[in-house]
């Protein structure tokens, strides 16, 4: 059933990287992710490569569901390294066909995209396996928070993010249902081209909108009568706290960092790339 | 606790025209009570509901809440939080997708500290049998289930008057027993003022109190005995008595010697045994 | 137009952690026009089995059969099956999607590809059936009340002519009125027509007041499968899967307790009061 399909991948386990605070968690993805564009060399995609090797392996979250993450972006990391493969310009040429030419900096270039994508989705993954949806969703909201004093909605980016939360799976139950009814009057989901096929979809889409909006508003009303006026004066039930193993990831953070930032330095390669 | 008075509401219909929905209310429920207010759909009763935490203001007459009038703007939140409000549908009243974290959204409202909203979200949850379900996402519970975590959600504001609108109406038998049951606690244990806007008559029947409103009047009040008795009254509105009620009338129609108020089965068995005797 | 349920298991979510087995060996035959409740609570199995009916799941193993034809086979013809099996799902006026009732109704038919005059002619045809007046077609099914919504979507499936009909608590929501119209409905169809209805509810008391026979379903089983006289009979066995059996019938239990025997299949308010009355001029005679 639809309704049974996990939401935003999280993998419940009990490891010390899912017990981490989840804003230090964002944090360090976010450096993560930029870091990993100012490697240039194998020696940097090894480093990387086992440090993101290492964090699974702290995560318990099997190395198979996280290289599976990266499956249905895998179109998009071809692409990328495709166009990186024929469209970089460069001294050696390695291959060349008529117009196509392929160089050496092309092939550098297109495996370390590609090699950056992977460890981004990866990396990126692993966040969102690690932490429940409400803790991720808690933790945007504090590290936005002290950007609401020049008009970033925060708090009402998060309460968006948790009312969508809570509302995916019973709409998915929903358009389960609607789409069974129609089935039984004789609707045809499967056959015909594609305008024939998205005009079929239309019994399921109007009831659909109408629930939502009717939803919306008992919501709101219901909202209202709890008490809801905004962000503002909110206290919460759930504490954030940094604590030593928040400390201690912070500094492994610091000298992987400080490592790769090294071996660009004093420009270590390996076998001279 | 609450005093309605001369309460007048209407609608504007797409023509452009008035529906009065409303007509003249007067009611006065006593603290700690439990009232069923009976009534077909679209007999005013839900708009009656909603007037009573200022979600709808009246357009004539006035209704007071522990004295206060609910069209004082500077008191709303006062109103609000002292009189819950539980909805028939429990899906679009939760907002978090974790049970203790929807408990907390109220008290979070309110500014309360904390440790405070810990141990009232922790007493909620108790006082609906639904602790063990803490940690759960609600969209795994059943309607039943549901349905409690949204009177913690109410409870959890410490409300003096838990209005409820037809919080029965989609769920199934045990749901309604599990529900019905919470709800009869909420009045006898914590004392919590209960009343609930219902079209089902078994319900009905638990209250203390049932006042029956048809095209937006209020038509009969009174205690359950006194009001099932108008058998003939409340089926020409649309509304129905219990089996055994109606079983009593009949029998008592037809010249046998038997009372005609009679409300549960046992009842219905003892009178029915002395007539047989 | 009977339906055959031969050893028919279903389970959902094979192999995932929300494994959860839904019908077990179950088999059953419903005869052409019977009028049959099917009863148990949520997660009984009960929304399964109606999906089963018309072809919305294939079961694991196991066979079903509308009217001779084996519906879980690849080859059978899915339109005839939705054509010959109408389920009105709980809720129904949720599926409205169309500007007008008109519209709405006709969806079911013209999938069918009905041509417009015979959808014109059934449309008439139906609307009194299910008390709807000639004045609503041209409106939105949006700015009808919710009784009225619930029985144009009811009209929405009729409307494709089913010798089937199922019914899934076709009631809930409504108040007592509107229950007593969409049941009374129902039962029409079924008298006029001699549709073969299955009626899925939770209200005893509307079971006991309108079906023949009763189909118990609990924990993917079938438990129970007779007529209402017999299932009622039972009423520790229900009571056990946490359903009851009417008000009277309890009375009348209770007072078999006490000594009171009174004769008869006692289910509905009239039944009760004949007995009451025989038992007393029998104790008057003697």
């Amino acid at each position: 059933m639809l309704k049974d399909i996990t939401l935003g991948q999280y993998f419940p386990l009990d490891s010390c990287i899912h017990k981490l605070d989840p804003r230090v968690k964002i944090l360090l993805t976010l450096f993560y992710i930029i870091l990993i564009f100012f490697v240039h060399s194998v020696s940097g995609y090894l480093l990387v490569g086992f440090f993101t090797l290492f964090l699974i392996f702290l995560s318990k979250v099997p190395l198979k569901v996280v290289i599976k993450s990266v499956k249905p972006l895998l179109i998009i990391i071809f692409i990328t390294a495709f166009i990186n493969l024929f469209f970089t310009g460069g001294e050696k040429v390695v291959f060349s066909w008529k117009f196509i030419k392929i160089t050496e900096n092309g092939i550098i270039n297109a495996v370390s995209m590609a090699l950056r994508l992977v460890f981004l989705v990866m990396g990126s993954s692993l966040l969102t396996y690690t932490t429940s949806p409400i803790l991720l969703t808690d933790g945007i909201e504090r590290l936005l928070s002290p950007f609401s004093k020049i008009g970033l909605p925060s708090h009402e980016l998060a309460m968006m993010m948790t009312i969508a939360l809570r509302f995916i799976p019973t709409l998915l139950e929903e358009t389960e249902k609607i789409i069974m009814a129609q089935k039984s009057r004789g609707a045809d989901f499967e056959s015909g081209n594609l305008l024939k096929r998205a005009k079929a979809l239309v019994p399921v889409l109007v009831p659909l909108f109408i629930s939502s909006f009717r939803r919306a508003d008992e919501l709101a009303t219901a909202m209202e009568c709890r008490c809801y006026r905004g962000g503002k004066g909110r206290t919460s039930l759930r504490q954030l706290k940094i604590n030593s193993a928040d400390v201690l990831s912070i500094v492994i953070f610091a000298i992987f960092c400080a490592v790769l930032v090294l071996i660009n330095v004093y420009n270590i390669r390996i076998m001279g790339y | 606790m609450i005093k309605v008075k001369d309460l007048i509401y209407s609608y504007v219909k797409d023509d452009g025209e008035y529906e009065e929905v409303l007509k003249n209310v007067n009611i006065e429920i006593e603290k700690g009570d439990f009232v069923a207010v009976l009534g077909h759909n679209g007999s005013g009763k839900s708009t009656f509901a909603k007037h009573l935490n200022a979600i709808l203001l009246p357009l004539g007459g006035k209704v007071y809440v522990g004295g206060i009038d609910t069209s004082d703007d500077e008191k709303l939140w006062d109103i609000r939080r002292s009189v819950g409000m539980v909805f028939q549908n429990p899906d679009n009243q939760i907002v978090a997708s974790i049970v203790e974290e929807d408990v907390a959204f109220a008290p979070e409202n309110l500014s309360i500290p904390r440790d405070e909203i810990r141990k009232r979200v922790d007493d909620a949850l108790d006082a609906v049998g639904m602790s063990e379900y803490k940690n759960h996402s609600p969209h795994m519970l059943s309607g039943g289930q549901k349905q409690r975590v949204a009177i913690a959600g109410i409870i959890a504001m410490k409300p003096d008057i838990i209005v409820m609108d037809e919080p029965t109406a989609m769920l199934d038998p045990i749901g309604r027993r599990e529900v019905m049951q919470t709800i009869d606690e909420l009045n006898s244990r914590y004392g919590i003022t209960i009343v609930l806007i219902t079209h089902n008559m078994d319900e009905a029947v638990k209250a203390r109190r049932v006042m029956v409103i048809d095209s937006g009047r209020l038509v009969i009040d009174g205690t359950p005995k006194e009001v099932f008795k108008n058998v003939d009254l409340l089926r020409s509105i649309g509304l129905d008595v219990p089996q055994v009620t109606l079983l009593a009338y009949e029998l008592k129609k037809q010249g046998f010697n038997i009372k005609d108020d009679v409300l549960t089965v046992d009842e219905c068995t003892e009178e029915i045994y002395r007539l047989c005797q | 137009m009977p339906i055959t349920v031969e050893n028919v298991s279903y389970t959902y979510g094979k192999g995932t952690p929300f494994e959860k087995k839904a019908l077990d060996n179950v088999s059953f035959e419903i005869q052409d026009g019977d009028f049959i409740a099917l009863i148990g609570h949520t997660g009984s199995g009960k929304s399964t089995l109606i999906q089963l009916f018309n072809g919305l799941l294939k079961p694991d193993s196991g066979k079903v059969f509308v009217n001779g034809t084996d519906i879980t086979s690849e080859k059978v013809n899915m339109k005839d099956i939705r054509s010959t099996v109408g389920v009105v799902f709980q809720y129904p006026e949720y599926q409205l999607f169309e500007e007008t009732v008109y519209k709405d109704i006709a969806y079911g038919p013209s999938n069918l590809g009905k041509t417009e005059e015979e959808i014109k002619e059934i449309i008439s045809e139906i609307l009194p059936l299910v008390g709807l007046e000639e004045d609503v077609l041209t409106k939105s099914p949006f700015e009808l009340s919710g009784g009225q919504k619930r029985r144009v979507a009811i009209a929405g499936v009729l409307a494709m002519r089913p010798k089937i009909l199922v019914l899934d608590e076709p009631t809930a929501g409504l108040d007592p009125a509107g229950r007593k119209d969409i049941l009374s409905c129902v039962k029409k169809l079924h008298d006029r027509n001699n549709t073969t209805v299955v009626l899925v509810s939770h209200s005893m008391e509307d079971v006991a007041n309108t079906v023949d026979k009763i189909l118990v379903i609990s924990d993917g089983k079938l438990l129970n499968f007779d007529t209402v006289a017999n299932v009622f009979k039972s009423s520790e066995e229900l009571k056990n899967i946490g359903l009851n059996v009417p008000q009277v019938t309890r009375v009348v239990n209770h007072l078999k307790q006490k000594g009171v025997f009174l004769e008869g299949d006692i289910y509905t308010v009239e039944a009760a009061i004949e007995s009451i009355k025989e038992y007393i001029r029998r104790k008057n005679d003697a």
